[in-house]
């Protein structure tokens, strides 16, 4: 079920007030919120429930196994089975036909016959996003930051259906509090929920269908028969579409919760004004980040080790962030080019560091210069991350080198407009959506209810016919 | 507020009369549904015509579509007679739609005859000076292979090519999305050499009606027929060939049997008009077998999507390779 659809306005009206009307009856608003969830994720394919299901047991019994174990030892294999569990249910849906192909090409060109069987699963949608919170929820459990919960609690932690499909990757120090505890039915945040919800939309539906369509699509899918401004554009179009795809989808899921009483950690923060990587992967996709950081980079030795293990560990936790968005080269180059961009970074900063510098300098072409060549360096990034196969991110950049002479009919003022304006509202703020919250806050009820419509009827109006899905939910 | 002659408050007395003042400014969950649903019906009110149009084209024909028109019906009648649907209606024509949000197709105009009496001629030997118009049309699996062909023919310098391909569109939902008369206003503004096409995937369902015709009745199949006749009449007008690419297995057995009564009855359709007919499971599917890993070039790869009916970027180079070679030997076209 797609968040801006029909379906699922009818279905979140049904659990709004299911939700609302159990919530002083702890166990019942558990139960019906866990059926809600299940019954949003059947709506793609009932046979996906079994999976979540599994990966909920799996996760129960590997945290109760460690927390009743009393040696370490014991506590460790309990860990390893959960982890090889849920790694293991990710590794055969998500990476197995990419493994059979590449295995089967070695064994093909060594002249041997066929070892590994070519098999299709489907890829359940959200995979990544509930194992990487069932693996850090059995992991604060082994590091005893976090009790175990209840079976129903941890369902529900992990099926909870405005984060299940794309995130927030949110941990469960932050959503099994608010699970356990009724939530405040005289202080649903109305205005901000409101806020997140309509802003959220008009990126993913108008914002990111309309670039998509304008430019990225069709270059993309065949850049040898476009100029190198159109590649160009096709290319920083792309970190327009998907920051407003991703963000305008955390930011539903961000006000869904909200209006169900819940609040979920920020996901983005005007991730294109980073100075360089380091701030970049601060203010991206900030929950995937440090669950990056937290359950992969330190645990790998993160910079307590030498320089070298440091810049290992740097590449290893980008190489394998890079991975987890899909299986296929175009993933990992975009992984690899992020980790040797942060180890190079990181060795800029102890140079500097020595010196007696600030880590960056901070004048102001120095902050402008900085900026742009990271965002230029964040989209070479995307141009991997979006094409679709290796031949084709070449396309891209050998028509980029020499596709001068071609006329570029893709690129209007309509276009350059948006993409601008895109990247400039980066620069608004924080305090201004504040600002729209607290108009919102302050209008009369059907002033409000005016204002809501009013939103949904210009980002309807304005988006295309049919919405495509969010880019993040294959992941 | 800090009252003249009040001593300032301390910074935990503002904090809390912040929090105060918030805890005043949000809502109880009544408030706050009521609120939600009120924007929503304002919203669908306003949305009405739209919303009435997109269930009546873009809806396959049950029990949903159905319950959806009679909810929207009288709201659209009311949102008319108000002229609440204007500034909506407004915005979709400014937009370049039809006032329902529907898609605007340019009619060609009268004064030329949409079948030209005069005959294309192909040029056999196509260079950069005589280059070879070709007009790609299809679906969103048509559009799997137009990005491709596109590549490989402009790589030959000497074709220009035009694809024209739109998701979510067949030749059955013509109320949804013309075809017929898309594909004469393209004829009429490109004058192709040739027109390759490739669609059919969206087409295994009822005609909407009234009356309403079921998937695979005689009337639907009749029916279906006469829409893909029209569709390669208007292709083949002045004599212009038309390589039609057919639909290839599918991984669900079950929707592979509604393609397979979709595919005969275009292969029927393009003997009947004269339109060369390029078999995609040669290419695809093995020994009519649904495949989704193929050899090419020696390396395995991918070539279909995970939905099993798409083609994935090795799959759709590979098909496009076949339709070249097609092309070229079917048209006796040489191209460099």
């Amino acid at each position: 079920m797609l968040f801006p659809t029909f379906d699922f306005a009818i279905f979140f009206g049904v659990v709004y007030v299911g939700a609302w009307a159990l919530n002083r009856r702890a166990v019942a608003w558990k139960l019906f919120m866990v059926a809600a969830s299940y019954f949003f994720y059947a709506w793609w394919d009932w046979r996906f429930c079994g999976l979540l299901l599994a990966a909920t047991v799996i996760t129960h019994f590997g945290a109760t196994g460690i927390h009743a174990s009393a040696s370490e030892r014991a506590r460790r294999w309990w860990l390893i089975g959960a982890l090889v569990g849920l790694l293991g249910v990710l590794g055969y849906f998500k990476y197995y036909g990419f493994f059979a192909v590449n295995v089967d090409n070695m064994l093909h060109a060594a002249g041997l016959g066929r070892l590994v069987p070519l098999l299709t699963p489907t890829l359940p949608i959200a995979i990544s996003f509930f194992t990487f919170m069932a693996i850090s929820y059995v992991v604060d459990v082994y590091r005893r930051t976090l009790e175990p919960a209840t079976p129903i609690d941890l369902a529900v932690y992990l099926s909870f259906f405005p984060h299940l499909v794309a995130g927030p990757i949110v941990r469960g120090s932050e959503l099994l509090p608010q699970i356990r505890r009724p939530r405040d039915p005289h202080q649903v945040d109305l205005a901000r929920a409101s806020v997140l919800i309509m802003g959220g939309l008009f990126k993913k539906v108008v914002i990111s269908s309309y670039v998509a369509s304008a430019i990225v699509d069709p270059v993309f899918a065949s850049p040898r028969t476009h100029s190198a401004p159109e590649v160009l554009f096709a290319v920083w179009g792309f970190a327009v579409q998907i920051y407003a795809d991703f963000s305008g989808y955390t930011d539903i899921a961000i006000g869904v919760a909200l209006l169900l009483g819940v609040r979920f950690p920020v996901n983005f923060d005007a991730p294109y004004t980073a100075r360089d990587l380091q701030e970049f992967w601060r203010r991206w996709h900030i929950t995937l980040s440090r669950w990056l950081r937290d359950y992969l980079y330190i645990p790998l030795g993160g910079n307590r080790g030498s320089q070298l293990a440091t810049s290992r560990n740097l590449l290893v936790t980008m190489i394998l962030g890079g991975l987890w968005h899909g299986a296929n080269w175009t993933f990992l180059a975009w992984g690899a080019l992020h980790g040797v961009g942060q180890v190079v970074g990181h060795h800029r900063r102890l140079y500097r560091e020595r010196r007696g510098l600030p880590p960056l300098a901070g004048t102001l072409d120095a902050k402008v210069r900085q900026r742009f060549l990271t965002f230029q360096f964040v989209c070479l990034g995307w141009l991997f991350f979006r094409a679709s196969s290796m031949s084709n991110a070449f396309a891209m950049l050998s028509q980029l080198c020499t596709g001068w002479r071609v006329p570029s009919t893709l690129v209007t003022p309509l276009l350059v407009l948006v993409l601008a304006g895109m990247i400039a509202a980066q620069y608004v703020p924080a305090n201004f959506v504040d600002r729209g919250v607290t108009w919102f806050r302050r209008l009369a009820a059907p002033w409000q209810a005016l204002a809501l419509g009013s939103a949904l009827l210009v980002t309807t109006t304005l988006g295309p016919t049919g919405v495509s899905p969010f880019i993040y939910y294959r992941f | 507020m800090t009252h003249p002659g009040e001593p300032p408050r301390a910074p935990r007395q503002r904090t809390q009369a912040r929090r105060d003042t918030l805890r005043r400014e949000r809502a109880t969950w009544v408030r706050t549904g009521l609120v939600l649903l009120s924007g929503f019906l304002v919203w669908v009110v306003l949305d009405a015509t739209v919303l009435q149009h997109n269930a009546q084209v873009n809806s396959p024909v049950g029990a949903r579509r159905t319950a959806a028109l009679d909810i929207l019906g009288p709201i659209a009648s009311a949102a008319r007679t108000l002229h609440l649907d204007v500034p909506v209606a407004q915005a979709n024509i400014a937009l370049g739609r039809t006032s329902d949000g529907g898609f605007v197709i340019p009619t060609v105009p009268t004064t030329v005859p949409s079948t030209s009496t005069t005959t294309t001629t192909v040029p056999r030997n196509p260079t950069a000076r005589h280059p070879l118009r070709v007009l790609i049309v299809g679906d969103s699996l048509g559009s799997d292979l137009a990005a491709p062909l596109l590549t490989d023919l402009n790589a030959t310098g000497a074709t220009i090519v035009w694809t024209d391909t739109v998701i979510s569109t067949g030749l059955t939902r013509l109320d949804y999305f013309n075809w017929v008369a898309e594909l004469e206003y393209d004829v009429y503004k490109y004058k192709p050499d040739v027109v390759i096409g490739m669609m059919g995937a969206n087409d295994p369902q009822g005609f909407p009606g009234p009356p309403y015709i079921a998937f695979n009745t005689p009337q639907w199949r009749a029916k279906y027929t006469r829409n893909v006749g029209q569709f390669f009449t208007i292709g083949r007008s002045s004599g212009r060939p038309f390589l039609w690419v057919s639909v290839p297995q599918i991984s669900d057995p079950g929707r592979n049997q509604e393609f397979g009564v979709v595919r005969a009855l275009q292969h029927q359709a393009a003997v009947a008009h004269g339109v060369h007919y390029f078999d995609a499971d040669s290419v695809l599917s093995p020994n009519g077998r649904y495949a989704a890993y193929l050899r090419v070039g020696g390396q395995l790869a991918l070539v279909r999507q995970p939905d099993g009916i798409h083609l994935t970027s090795a799959g759709g180079a590979l098909l496009a390779q076949s339709v070249f070679v097609a092309l070229e030997r079917d048209l006796h076209v040489h191209l460099p």
